[in-house]
């Protein structure tokens, strides 16, 4: 167990580094640099300025030491928002989209799973239909779609919710919802395959045959068994849910991290792209690795290695 | 003897009689009793079949702006407004549907003279509605139909090469090569690939880089210049070379020194400057020509990270099928590693192959779509799905619904990915080998 999750840290510390070196020379090969603005400096002073910010070093020192920082936790200071640095955006925007993707998780994991059991109890019945074709609706409409056709109907034509922005729980519930759709769509059809091919087998027979009441043997039973499939969906699942919240934040004016992301892609904010893509990368190693030892733990058949 | 001769002969009329059933066949019988994937095909074929043909379709040009029908609701009597000027020469045509439908390819404008000459200027009504600048969303939709999938198709094709080459290398010569390669596919998994894409977009549209690439280009404008009067040769070059520049490129403005700067409709800016009696554009922020291939440079990278799963899926194949006596004949008969691997392995896999194409290409399209509503894929004047599903969101506002704005591209879209992902899980089914003859 111990020996699995320091491997895997080693591949993450690998797979960082891979990031970053390959950012830093496509940075460095991108013509143009901090100092090479319209309005051209004094050459004397451009020198000075070299020299202050290591610029005429070779490349390799100027790698080592932005290295060096990086691991040190400093990322460096953003090209376009004055006054800020890679370090306090993160520390800004890293609440909101986490409270944002935790939200959505939970709406996929508890709408998904309770109409995948739901449709696999009533097998064959008309909840059963409409929910699967609420999933198929689900996976194939793209997040921002069903984020517009919600805020018609949900903002506009019936006010129930606040259109964008951010605060008050009553903003958090649409985002999440459009943010966790897609997946909860994917999690209902995975509950109801699993739960169809547990409650098929002996175990379940002979619980019913003790005279468990049903409840008991499809919840406590049933989707132990039936959650392992969703459990190794988290893992995409998640990724998806960081991926999408760079279009949601961006639809309901949200501040959060990945706003900030399209922002530095869109001006050419490269330290702050930079930063953020090396975060994202923890941030999907780690949830992987929480995936894999979870599933370990559910699966008492599976071994890590 | 003669009995037994006798025998054979009718074995062999009786093996006469049955029909082999090929693998592709078996499946294509399997696939044509699902009812749902063959109406996905059909309505994908349907679709693919339009997109190409959509310059003969009589649809309302693209581009044709017309402020006076600005946010008008979906439309079915009144006619639709052409922007097509049939009688006042053929310039002035010419110009007319340059301006409402961009520069074309030669076969999408062969086309679309013969739709000028069928149709005439009529065209059908704005079924779907007119966007914040009084074009046409029913044509948009058909014109972002032909990029949306023409990605789909591209980047999906690229990561199949390289995932195919990748996966049967790595299955086929096993071993620690196998290993390295698998290692590496690996660690390519765990990065955020849609962030490192972000990235690199960043970086490729880095104005200093587009000033490199674009330096060179349109090759076509660099004119020989002997007179005196420039600001007249300016004009005329222009009036030449319209079309190389865009096709709504205004007159040029003149600003002092040596450098003119030629505006287009659209907000794009061309630099020109004379070097030598020669007219030569020094920058152009995005000039047609090469923002086309910029959107196929940027959809390669997209190609090229699809791979991932398709050379895990290929490799294992491969494994499996390594041991197989045809491959041990041809090994014997002397055949080379690359003609085992490309002609005798690679057929193998079609299966799988096109059961991962299908599923790759709804994948694809959603990214692009996706990339496209951050502003980061497809830019203005071009259009696709994405570019149309965002401008319709950003037209919602309280004070009037634009509903038509946001429900006909997220249909459009919504439809495409959805028939695509049955006939995938259709496929998958259908050419899955243990469901042979049944």
């Amino acid at each position: 167990m111990t020996a699995f999750v320091l491997k895997r840290l080693g591949w993450m510390a690998i797979t960082l580094w891979v990031v970053f070196t390959v950012s830093f020379f496509l940075m460095w090969a991108v013509p143009g640099g901090p100092l090479d603005q319209e309005r051209a400096l004094d050459p004397q002073i451009e020198e000075n300025m070299r020299q202050r910010y290591h610029l005429d070093d070779p490349l390799w020192q100027q790698y080592l030491r932005e290295l060096s920082s990086a691991l040190r936790g400093d990322l460096g200071v953003s090209f376009r928002l004055a006054d800020f640095s890679v370090g306090e955006i993160i520390a800004q925007g890293f609440p909101i989209s986490a409270s944002l993707g935790i939200v959505a998780l939970g709406f996929a994991l508890v709408l998904g799973m309770t109409a995948g059991i739901v449709s696999a109890v009533r097998r064959g019945s008309a909840a059963d239909v409409g929910l699967m074709a609420a999933a198929t609706v689900g996976i194939a409409l793209p997040n921002f779609v069903i984020a517009g056709i919600l805020i018609i109907l949900l903002v506009f034509l019936w006010p129930l919710f606040p259109a964008a922005g951010w605060g008050t729980p009553g903003h958090l519930v649409l985002p999440a919802f459009c943010l966790g759709a897609p997946y909860a769509a994917y999690i209902a059809r995975l509950t109801r395959t699993g739960m169809l091919d547990v409650l098929s087998q002996d175990y379940i027979r002979t619980a019913y045959a003790k005279g468990l009441p049903g409840r008991t043997v499809i919840l406590r039973h049933a989707l132990k068994g039936a959650m392992l499939p969703v459990v190794s969906f988290l893992g995409p699942a998640i990724a998806g849910i960081l991926t999408g919240s760079l279009v949601v934040e961006e639809i309901f004016a949200i501040p959060g991290l990945g706003v900030h992301f399209v922002q530095a892609a869109l001006q050419n904010d490269y330290t702050l792209a930079m930063g953020l893509v090396l975060l994202y990368t923890t941030l999907l190693y780690t949830m992987n690795l929480l995936v894999d030892v979870s599933y370990a733990y559910l699966d008492p058949r599976v071994k890590l290695e | 003897m003669a009995p037994d001769l006798e025998r054979y002969a009718a074995l062999l009329d009786e093996a006469r009689t049955i029909k082999g059933v090929s693998l592709g066949q078996d499946a294509w019988r399997r696939l044509k009793r699902n009812r749902v994937a063959m109406a996905a095909l059909g309505f994908l074929a349907v679709l693919g079949t339009l997109a190409v043909l959509t310059p003969l379709l009589p649809l309302q040009p693209p581009r044709y702006v017309d402020t006076a029908r600005q946010f008008a609701p979906p439309e079915f009597s009144q006619p639709g407004e052409s922007g097509i000027t049939l009688h006042s020469g053929p310039e002035a045509r010419r110009a007319s549907l340059e301006e409402g439908f961009g520069r074309l390819d030669p076969i999408s404008r062969a086309l679309l003279a013969v739709r000028v000459a069928v149709f005439r200027d009529w065209s059908i009504p704005s079924i779907c509605g007119t966007d914040q600048l009084g074009r046409d969303v029913l044509s948009r939709l058909f014109w972002g139909a032909r990029i949306s999938l023409a990605v789909g198709l591209v980047a999906t094709l690229v990561s199949l090469v390289i995932g195919v080459t990748y996966g049967a290398i790595a299955g086929y010569l096993g071993g620690r090569t196998d290993n390295l390669m698998m290692r590496i596919v690996d660690v390519l998994y765990s990065i955020p690939f849609i962030f490192v894409v972000i990235f690199l977009v960043t970086i490729l549209s880095a104005e200093t880089t587009r000033q490199t690439l674009h330096f060179e280009l349109p090759a076509g404008l660099v004119k020989d210049f002997q007179e005196e009067s420039v600001s007249g040769q300016l004009r005329a070059a222009f009036a030449e070379h319209r079309h190389a520049l865009g096709a709504d490129t205004a007159l040029a403005t003149e600003t002092p020194g040596e450098r003119w700067r030629v505006s287009q409709k659209e907000g794009r800016d061309y630099v020109v400057e004379l070097d030598g009696g020669r007219l030569r554009v020094v920058t152009e922020s995005t000039g047609r020509l090469l923002e086309a291939s910029r959107i196929v440079v940027f959809f390669f990278v997209i190609g090229a990270i699809y791979w991932l799963t398709m050379a895990r899926v290929v490799r294992g194949q491969v494994i499996s099928l390594r041991n197989e006596q045809f491959i041990e004949a041809a090994q014997i008969i002397g055949a080379s590693r690359r003609r085992i691997i490309f002609l005798h392995l690679v057929p193998n896999l079609l299966s799988v192959v096109i059961v991962y194409l299908t599923l790759t290409i709804p994948r694809v399209m959603l990214f692009e779509a996706f990339l496209s509503f951050l502003g980061l894929g497809v830019e203005a004047p071009d259009v696709s799905w994405g570019l149309l599903a965002n401008e319709g969101i950003k037209a919602i506002t309280p004070v009037r619904i634009f509903w038509w704005l946001v429900v006909f591209p997220g249909l459009a879209l919504g439809l495409t990915l959805w028939a695509l992902n049955f006939l995938g899980d259709g496929l998958r089914d259908a050419l899955d080998p243990r469901m042979k003859n049944r």
